[in-house]
């Protein structure tokens, strides 16, 4: 089932609707000379068998049909072997919760399967990634910033390869120390790129 | 009603100020905040819309640097729907349906424009026609395939579908929908024999023109959308006929009488005046349901009372004709009158599947229990070796189904939890019925 809107691109439409924060970026050009290590395609999206799932149209008790207009359009999904339960109220109609519904639990399941393989941790992952360089490269802008406002780095210095490496040098000194062992590797890869330049 | 605690109006104000107002018709926070999320989308859109119609109206205002630019903006400065936004929740506050300020309703892969006038698709409804759909499918394409053909001999008749009181059209068009692109089960086998050969003629009947009118309107814009395919406008057809009898002393606009319409059209068609899949949502609120507190209060001021209750005149008043009604026209309950009419209806067409909506359990007994009159003849039990030509079921709202027999049909609402409600009575007869008590 899940194959079918795949083949016309539909998930992708409704990942989106849902999760804002989670949508796989657009192909996006970043001013950086390192090379991106995004650009390896996710793993395919996971399905499940029918028959692990269980769903359950949410809706109020009491009397339905004529009587009442209700515009709940929630639906539930239930995991089987695993018991996890995932709720969709994403937009108004039923058949596309549904299909929401679907593909979380999916990713969900794959991701306690797989753990870092996963789709789910790839997309974390690679978000994490693109958070740190857009962070660093903001450093790098308003550190250069401050360093001509205090007149430290003149004009005509700038040509000089020798005081550019030493600015560079300090700044990585500087992030290495507040961001510990984490961003150690990365920092000193830009260090390296900077130097070339 | 229960009154909402002032702590919950509190909560939602913090989050929002137009929250509070939506809690009057939502009754809870969650609901709420979804309504909240798509009146908030369509007061965007709204206000997009006008915009850009606004800018392409008088070309002497694009001069100005600041329209040239607006439109690239994103979208939530766009202005103007702030006040679109608070207009939507006041509306809503005072119970107008959601449907009818948003203009549509999701229905399957569908979207069915809704105007005050014709009554909402309801979500139960969505679900059993989905249902229907699936079923005649499997019975069509899978099993049915020898049968048909054994059936109908040399000629080839398209599959008919008739739906009663048909309001917005949604159970034919989403039938319909689901009979021509059968995309819902990625099922190759279906796809390749049953996609394009499968002849269909669905016809939707309606007495009001109001909805007739949104009936037909909702097919070209499905069409439009891609949802329907372009041979959907030949193979459909929306009439405006009267269900109940002629004589009908109530005062109802005059429609000329379903029988003879149906007739008419299928005599121009090929093989015998039969109906294959009859559908029907007629209304079914009792007067006293309607006005005891049993309907909520957006339904009774918005939505159409005549797709609602029956009229009030006692269905023991209607005139015999030569279908039979007289002898089945002594129920008293006033909810019942339209099923009075359209289960001779169905019989007298030939119906293999005839699905008919219902309010609750009680009706479902009810409307079973006259299923089996009309369909079964005298002395006869509508069992599983006494008579294998007919079986009837009520469908309940979660999904459920319960074969209906005489015997155990009176224990049907102690036995079922109060919670889930019966939602339609099914009919199958003749070898799709022996095909579904293969199935079960």
């Amino acid at each position: 089932m899940i194959t079918s809107y795949l083949r016309t691109g539909f998930t992708g439409l409704l990942r989106r609707e849902h999760h804002p924060g989670c949508l796989d970026r657009p192909p996006h050009r970043w001013f950086t000379s390192t090379t991106r290590q995004a650009n390896k395609p996710l793993p395919p999206r996971p399905t499940l068998p029918d028959g692990d799932l269980h769903h359950v149209y949410l809706k109020g008790s009491g009397p339905g049909g004529q009587k009442i207009n209700k515009t709940n359009s929630a639906v539930q999904m239930t995991h089987i072997p695993t018991g996890i339960v995932i709720k969709s109220q994403a937009t108004r109609s039923r058949s596309q919760n549904y299909k929401i519904a679907r593909q979380i639990l999916a990713e969900k399941i794959e991701h306690l399967e797989k753990g870092g393989e996963s789709r789910l941790s790839k997309k974390v992952e690679r978000k994490g990634t693109q958070k740190r360089s857009r962070e660093k490269k903001a450093r790098r802008k308003y550190r250069a910033l401050e360093a001509s406002k205090n007149g430290q780095v003149q004009d005509d210095d700038r040509q000089e390869p020798g005081s550019n490496v030493e600015a560079v040098r300090e700044e990585s000194n500087d992030t290495v120390g507040c961001h510990g062992e984490n961003c150690s590797q990365e920092e000193r890869k830009t260090r390296e790129d900077n130097v070339g330049i | 009603m229960p009154r909402l605690p002032p702590f919950l109006l509190r909560l939602a104000n913090r989050e929002f100020h137009l929250l509070p107002a939506l809690l009057r018709e939502c009754r809870d926070l969650p609901s709420s905040r979804n309504e909240l999320r798509w009146l908030t989308e369509h007061a965007i859109e709204q206000a997009e819309k006008l915009r850009t119609t606004d800018l392409a109206s008088s070309p002497s205002r694009t001069g100005d640097c600041k329209n040239v630019l607006t439109p690239s903006l994103p979208s939530k400065t766009i202005p103007g729907w702030r006040n679109l936004l608070r207009d939507y929740v006041k509306r809503r506050e005072k119970g107008e349906p959601l449907q009818y300020i948003l203009g549509t309703q999701p229905f399957g892969e569908l979207e069915i424009l809704c105007r005050p006038g014709v009554l909402i698709p309801r979500c139960e409804t969505e679900v059993y026609t989905s249902k229907i759909g699936l079923l005649a499918r499997t019975l069509l394409v899978e099993q049915g395939g020898k049968n048909r053909e054994q059936e109908l001999g040399s000629y080839e008749r398209p599959l008919r579908v008739l739906d009663l009181c048909t309001g917005t059209g949604c159970i034919p068009l989403g039938l319909y929908g689901m009979l021509r692109n059968p995309k819902v089960k990625s099922d190759e086998k279906v796809e390749a024999k049953g996609g394009g050969k499968l002849k269909l003629e669905v016809l939707g009947v309606d007495i009001s023109t109001t909805a007739l009118n949104l009936a037909k309107e909702n097919l070209r814009h499905n069409i439009s959308l891609g949802y329907l395919p372009e041979q959907a406008a030949d193979e459909m057809v929306f009439l405006h006929a009267d269900v109940l009898l002629p004589s009908h002393p109530a005062p109802r606009p005059a429609a000329p009488y379903l029988i003879d319409v149906i007739e008419a059209v299928l005599a121009k068609g090929i093989g015998k005046p039969e109906i294959d899949v009859l559908t029907a949502n007629p209304p079914y609120i009792s007067p006293i349901h309607f006005s005891s507190g049993r309907t909520t209060r957006s339904v009774r001021r918005y939505e159409p009372r005549l797709a609602l209750v029956p009229s009030s005149c006692p269905p023991q008043s209607s005139t015999s004709t030569g279908l039979g009604w007289s002898t089945l026209t002594s129920s008293p309950s006033p909810g019942d009158e339209f099923y009075h009419h359209i289960l001779p209806l169905a019989k007298h067409l030939n119906a293999r599947l005839t699905v008919l909506e219902v309010a609750d359990t009680e009706q479902a007994e009810r409307v079973a229990e006259l299923a089996g009159r009309v369909f079964v003849k005298e002395g006869k039990v509508v069992g599983e070796s006494t008579h294998p030509e007919v079986l009837i079921e009520i469908w309940f709202d979660d999904g459920g189904t319960k074969v209906w027999l005489p015997s155990d049909g009176v224990g049907l609402g102690s036995l079922e939890s109060n919670e889930v409600s019966a939602r339609a009575v099914v009919v199958w007869t003749q070898w799709w019925a022996t095909s579904r008590r293969q199935q079960l």
